[in-house]
């Protein structure tokens, strides 16, 4: 009974990811800790095994669409895995309350960030001489089939933004897939199509970084993780199917709602 | 570089993407079968899970093959074929950069992959 609303939940979890581009972790973690009163670390260690099959079910969709930019992932992943590992030492030294803290505040965050107007890329991107040095600047498609040009600026923000996302990947069990995405859009100035598709490839090797870690450990417990994984990889095929139909802004604003929502009880939470 | 090897290394990126996807599937099942051969409906499977105890991964596979519990089994191997995958993708992805004689981003690539792999032996207690 237990496991069948659990993976229900990971089913809409999966969906709502995938019409948002998340990983799902900000929904399964308050899922199982307010839900199912499971302790956060538990939760935290199931929650980036769905993250990892989240990105590696979907990397064959955006790389299809050449959407995806592998050198920047790559160079930007040095940055996200080193902050993987020090956000997984550190996990041990910080309190479970804390934890529900940090993770209210980050959903507080995240819900501001889904509300910010998009900005339209400016004409005139200069292109970081860290870009031109590792040939980051490329080109993509857009709806009409035609290759637009574009560059990559800021990349030394943008990597110090990435072992950031990293470390917060590993102490709350998430894809920090909002981070990713905000440096690469924000700062580095990247189309929005690149920077999803990009933030998408990467959020599995962020997340699988500390996962391992977990896992030899002993934190990932099959009666959890299972269900959980199973119902991602249903939910996320779903939503990636009905993302085409959906009225994105509706799901968005009721989104926003929820999050505000989870992210009040889990700072509660943290302060008892 | 030429258009035919441009050609190449796009359709060897594809690859890769789906052997992700077919991999996930793969893990996907095997952890849907661990689960229904372990799953109790009667019971609240998450009460033993409340509170935070240590208790390794050896110690729980070394338990589970003395009580036969296959679903548990099945579970992990489910999970290292899943967690195992973005691993591989890197791999793939500094054999690309290899092809294309791109030297900086191999090197940063294997970075990536040895610190991926060096971070499986965190969780391993001394």
């Amino acid at each position: 009974m237990y496991e069948l609303i659990l993976l229900t939940a990971s089913v809409a979890a999966g969906f709502l990811g995938a019409l948002l581009g998340l990983g799902g972790g900000i929904i399964i973690v308050p899922t199982l800790t307010l839900i199912f009163h499971v302790d956060i670390r538990y939760a935290i260690a199931a929650s980036l095994i769905s993250v990892v099959a989240t990105s590696s079910g979907a990397a064959a969709g955006f790389l299809r669409d050449r959407l995806t930019n592998l050198r920047l992932a790559v160079l930007l992943e040095v940055g996200t895995v080193s902050g993987a590992v020090v956000g997984f030492l550190l996990s041990s030294l910080i309190r479970s309350s804390l934890l529900f803290l940090i993770f209210g505040f980050f959903l507080l965050f995240s819900a501001l960030m889904m509300l910010r107007k998009r900005q339209e890329v400016a004409a005139e991107v200069r292109n970081h001489p860290w870009s031109q040095r590792t040939g980051l600047a490329s080109r993509y498609p857009n709806e009409k089939g035609e290759w637009i040009d574009y560059s990559v600026d800021r990349v030394p923000f943008g990597l110090v933004v990435m072992f950031l996302a990293g470390v917060l990947s590993a102490l709350l069990g998430i894809g920090s897939g909002i981070f990713k995405v905000l440096a690469m859009d924000g700062a580095m100035k990247l189309p929005i199509k690149v920077s999803s598709a990009t933030s998408n490839f990467m959020i599995g090797v962020t997340a699988s970084a500390s996962a391992g870690a977990f896992l030899l450990r002993g934190d990932v417990k099959p009666e959890i993780a299972g269900p959980v994984a199973v119902g991602i990889i249903i939910g996320s095929w779903w939503g990636a199917r009905a993302m085409v139909k959906m009225p994105a802004g509706v799901i968005r604003k009721i989104f926003v709602v929820v999050l505000s929502i989870v992210s009040i009880q889990m700072i509660l939470k943290g302060l008892q | 570089m030429s258009f035919e090897t441009k050609k190449d290394i796009y359709s060897l990126e594809v690859g890769i993407a789906k052997l992700l996807r077919l991999g996930v599937i793969f893990a996907g099942l095997l952890m849907l079968m661990g689960w229904l051969l372990q799953i109790q409906f009667a019971e609240n499977p998450f009460l033993a899970y409340q509170t935070y105890q240590k208790h390794s991964l050896v110690e729980s596979l070394n338990q589970s093959l003395q009580d036969n519990s296959w679903g548990i089994i099945f579970s992990y191997v489910g999970l290292f074929v899943l967690i195992s995958l973005p691993i591989l993708r890197v791999f793939a992805t500094a054999f690309l950069f290899v092809k294309r004689k791109d030297w900086l981003l191999a090197a940063m690539a294997v970075f990536v992959l040895s610190i991926l792999i060096g971070s499986f032996f965190m969780g391993i207690e001394i």
